[in-house]
């Protein structure tokens, strides 16, 4: 196999300026193995550098014991000798902008807890993740290893295609002119990768090894259509989806939960006892009840989701789905303790609202008939969880108005006695009203007033709806703000962009708007789009991910240094072309700091 | 910890990008205007290499061409050289076509070479460079070069022949001295070197080879004290922060210093050309050293803020595959 280092010309067009973020897209073609690295120069004009023996807290006012103050940045590795030993301390690197040093002009700030300086030759190497201020950071993930150990060296003969010298056995001669020799680690099996890390593996089509996750500095693994939310110690929270994907079909993963440790940096894989006997995977019905609980209603354990049709005519369905999970699933982060409640009947695609810290309320949702036939129903199920309980108690409540699957609902007064169901269905009963009485719900249609069709898979902030599909198709209803009017839905468009389907919503944030991020695009393609959605619309942001994704999961930093930064996990990709109804996984987080 | 006095070095083993360029134009900054020549930089023409082969040769020639900061670098003509000369009426590549080229592009020199395989691996360039407006050549040279790995060292040779050294060649080969820097945070900050008074706030200034005694003082602040080592052809960097005498406690610092790495990475194209790579290597050696004695035991790390690096860290045990 021939390769080729792609890198050096494709990213210097992405140069910017002495201290521009950059980085290039990947893209192998022709069969060659195309070596990518990211130019970033990592920190503005200034550096600093500080470590800590005690949590610095957000704003980093704690007493360092080393301080490099201001630096020019001229280099994204640093060793430091001499600096005092001892294990969990915090290192702390910020940069600044080329003008000035202080705290006004930092454009990055990056933290990393957990790290032990050691007495003798061999340090240990740490990796600082910096996040952009303002903008979106791509968490580590997928890493060439071969690019990382690329040798620069006087010569090698690439028409042997062999021919570094022996000192870099294992190496693969660049084929070009000065100054472009490189001899290059390659691989023809993941065995010949282990020299340089134990988990790393051979990338096939390229002959690189690679480590695809660099986990705790990432993710373990991937999540697509799972959940996140935020603990009260202001760690975020990953939780169930599916984790892999095999001959196309999507299967749960081996990491139920996964948390971010705020303090560290870090994640980490939480083990939460009680779960052993958890099935559910992916289309399950989600409420956060306070107090570090959330709840998990039912789910399947597979399924197929494929496309077809491009552009405006692109339908996405699950198709295959098997396995729908009678669970009703309580996870107790602050005891890391869990517990699987047997529902009624099984359920996927549920609409789930916190009624209290208490109590959950559970609408609707896919479930099988009589004939072991998938069906939409419309009975719905308050289920009780005591304080500090892990089991859930759930009574039948009533029934919606009608049957809904896949749609969203939130309480429109803070007790929760009337609560606002949209979506889920393919008519012109869009939403609805439920009051609730006496652990018993009725349902009312509601009429509607504005531009509000039908929406499947619909997504709410707070009373907009920021995300949603028409039937089976893309977005052709653009967002809207829902006022619930007696019996009428005074709906308001926000804008004439449709919505996008499966986005990442954030939670509100203090002025009531959310952050929405990706989903399949009323192009039919899976959007790398990110804006935030206000009271008059969204507002204009140039934001983008790194990578197109949907279904991904939003979890939330409220603490620390990166407080109020959201994390966008996982989630599936459009990888083949218009009919061939091919998704993939994505494994990887990447951050906004609004 | 707060009667300890800490210093600081940096040393950076390469630099990146972004800082090169920046420095480049620095330097410029403070000479005077020259008028700079008008160069085209002609594709590299010869039949028996290929179309890469003849690009990254390309890039290697403009690079030399553009580190002069005698040449004004024009943009090489979008069409064949056969197109043009057929445009031209040229005959052959000599010095009235190549004149009439640089006429149509405004050019003062033109720059034309020519690779062509030889025999037993070894490769002929010829190299030709007109004054547009004199309408003759200025350098007309056949080289051989034994082999492959010489081509590009043969161009950017030729480029010199005709355009002299590039300025950070030149800078390379100043053996005998080097450069100090300091900068302090305080405007007002008198800096000594060598217990000569230097300037106040910020000096930069040229001296020979070797270790000179560094001192900044202010009134109310606690003196910095340290040593510089001046290298050949490169700036030795210190940013100063003064520390009020009452500020009791505080963490180490105190001066930091920035070796630049200069010599043959200096050039841009360099840069944009492996920069990538190298620059993934880059390392800063930053050396806490004390003058009095901490009872505290001391250790070594390494922090990298590369994405491409992380596989690396201590802690990645990684995920699922």
């Amino acid at each position: 196999m021939k390769h080729t280092i792609w890198t050096a010309l494709i990213c210097a067009a992405c140069l910017t300026g002495p201290s521009s973020l950059s980085a290039c897209a990947d893209g192998a073609s022709d069969g060659t193995g195309r070596m990518e690295l990211a130019l970033r120069d990592g920190v503005g004009g200034w550096l600093r550098l500080r470590i800590f023996r005690e949590d610095p807290g957000a704003l980093f006012e704690g007493a360092a014991t080393f301080d490099t103050n201001c630096l020019d940045a001229k280099s994204r590795t640093y060793d430091l000798t001499n600096i005092d030993a001892g294990a969990n301390q915090w290192v702390v690197i910020e940069g600044f902008n080329e003008q000035d040093c202080n705290p006004d002009s930092r454009v990055e700030v990056g933290y990393r807890g957990n790290v032990e300086v050691v007495e003798g030759s061999e340090p240990r190497y740490y990796h600082v993740p910096l996040y952009e201020e303002g903008g979106i950071t791509t968490l580590p993930e997928g890493l060439n290893i071969s690019a990382s150990l690329a040798k620069s060296i006087e010569l090698c003969d690439a028409a042997a295609d062999t021919a570094c010298p022996e000192a870099h056995p294992g190496h693969t001669c660049y084929d070009a002119l000065k100054p472009e020799y490189w001899c290059v680690p390659s691989c023809t099996a993941s065995s010949d990768c282990a020299r340089y890390h134990p988990r790393s593996s051979c990338q096939a089509s390229t002959g690189w090894c690679v480590l695809n996750s660099p986990h705790p500095l990432n993710l373990a693994e991937p999540r697509a259509l799972g959940h996140g939310g935020t603990l009260s110690n202001g760690d975020a929270v990953f939780l169930g989806g599916f984790g892999k994907i095999a001959a196309g079909r999507l299967l749960p993963g081996n990491e139920q939960v996964e948390v971010f440790d705020q303090r560290t940096g870090l994640f980490e894989r939480r083990k939460i006892s009680g779960l052993e006997g958890w099935s559910g995977a992916g289309l399950s019905g989600y409420a956060a009840m306070g107090n570090d609980r959330f709840a998990i209603v039912g789910g399947v354990a597979s399924a197929t989701i494929s496309y077809s049709g491009s552009g405006e005519d692109r339908e996405v369905r699950i198709t295959d789905a098997d396995e729908l999970s009678d669970q009703l699933v309580i996870v107790d982060m602050k005891t890391n303790t869990g517990g699987v409640t047997t529902l009624p009947r099984p359920l996927a695609e549920s609409i789930v609202v916190r009624i209290s810290d208490t109590s959950v309320l559970v609408m609707g949702g896919r479930s099988f008939d009589d004939l072991g036939a998938v069906e939409t129903i419309g009975e719905a199920w308050l289920c009780d969880v005591a304080q500090g309980a892990v089991s859930a108690d759930c009574q039948p409540a009533g029934e919606l108005a009608g049957i809904r699957a896949g749609g969203d609902a939130i309480c429109t007064i803070a007790d929760c006695s009337a609560i606002l169901v949209v979506g889920g269905r393919n008519d012109a009963y869009a939403a609805e009203v439920v009051s609730l009485v006496d652990g018993t719900i009725s349902g009312e249609h509601l009429t509607i007033d504005g531009p509000l069709g039908s929406v499947n898979r619909a997504r709410l902030c707070g009373s907009r709806l920021v995300g949603g599909a028409t039937g089976d198709g893309v977005g052709t209803q653009a967002p809207v703000q829902l006022t619930v009017a007696g019996t009428t839905l005074e709906v308001r468009e926000l804008g004439t962009e449709p919505l996008t389907v499966w986005p990442a919503v954030g939670p509100r944030d203090e002025d009531g708007d959310c952050w929405i991020a990706g989903g399949i695009g009323p192009d039919g393609n899976d959007s790398d789009g990110v804006y935030r959605m206000t009271d008059q619309g969204s507002a204009p942001n140039p934001l983008t991910l790194s990578r197109a994704r949907f279904g991904a999961v939003t979890a939330w930093v409220s603490g620390g240094p990166i407080g109020g930064a959201l994390l966008y996990g996982g989630g599936l990709m459009l990888t083949g072309t218009a009919d061939s109804g091919a998704v993939d996984i994505v494994r990887g987080v990447e951050v906004l700091k609004p | 910890m707060s009667a300890m006095k800490f210093v600081t070095q940096l040393a950076v083993a390469l630099v990146a990008v972004g800082w090169v360029a920046a420095a480049g134009q620095t330097a410029g900054a403070g000479t005077p205007a020259q008028k700079k020549i008008k160069v085209l930089g002609m594709q590299i023409e010869g039949a028996d290499l290929s179309a890469k082969d003849k690009q990254d040769l390309f890039k290697v020639v403009r690079a030399a061409l553009g580190s002069r900061d005698t040449i004004d670098l024009l943009k090489p003509p979008e069409r064949e050289l056969t197109d043009e000369m057929i445009d031209l009426e040229c005959i052959d590549v000599d010095a009235a076509c190549l004149s009439r080229l640089g006429a149509k592009y405004k050019a003062d020199r033109v720059f034309y070479s020519q690779v062509d395989k030889g025999t037993k691996g070894a490769y002929t360039l010829l190299v030709r460079v007109v004054d547009v407006k004199k309408r003759r050549l200025v350098h007309n040279a056949t080289v051989k070069i034994a082999s492959r790995m010489g081509v590009a060292n043969g161009l950017e040779q030729q480029v010199t022949k005709v355009f002299g050294e590039s300025a950070g060649a030149a800078a390379s080969k100043a053996k005998d001295h080097g450069f100090i820097e300091i900068k302090a945070n305080l405007e007002d900050a008198k800096i000594f070197i060598n217990k000569e008074f230097a300037a106040t706030g910020e000096v930069k200034v040229k001296r020979k080879l070797g270790k000179y005694t560094v001192e900044v003082k202010h009134d109310g602040y606690q003196p910095q004290l340290f040593t510089v080592e001046v290298t050949a052809g490169r700036t030795t960097t210190r940013v100063v922060t003064m520390k009020g005498l009452a500020g009791g406690s505080g963490p180490k610092q105190g001066a930091a210093a920035a070796v630049d790495e200069t010599e043959f990475y200096e050039t841009w194209w360099f840069w944009t050309v492996i920069g990538v790579v190298v620059a993934g290597g880059v390392t800063g050696i930053i050396v806490a050293t004390m003058d009095d004695g901490d009872p505290s035991p001391l250790g070594n790390a390494s922090f990298s803020v590369d994405p491409q690096q992380a596989w690396r860290d201590y802690d990645v045990l990684g995920g699922q595959p």
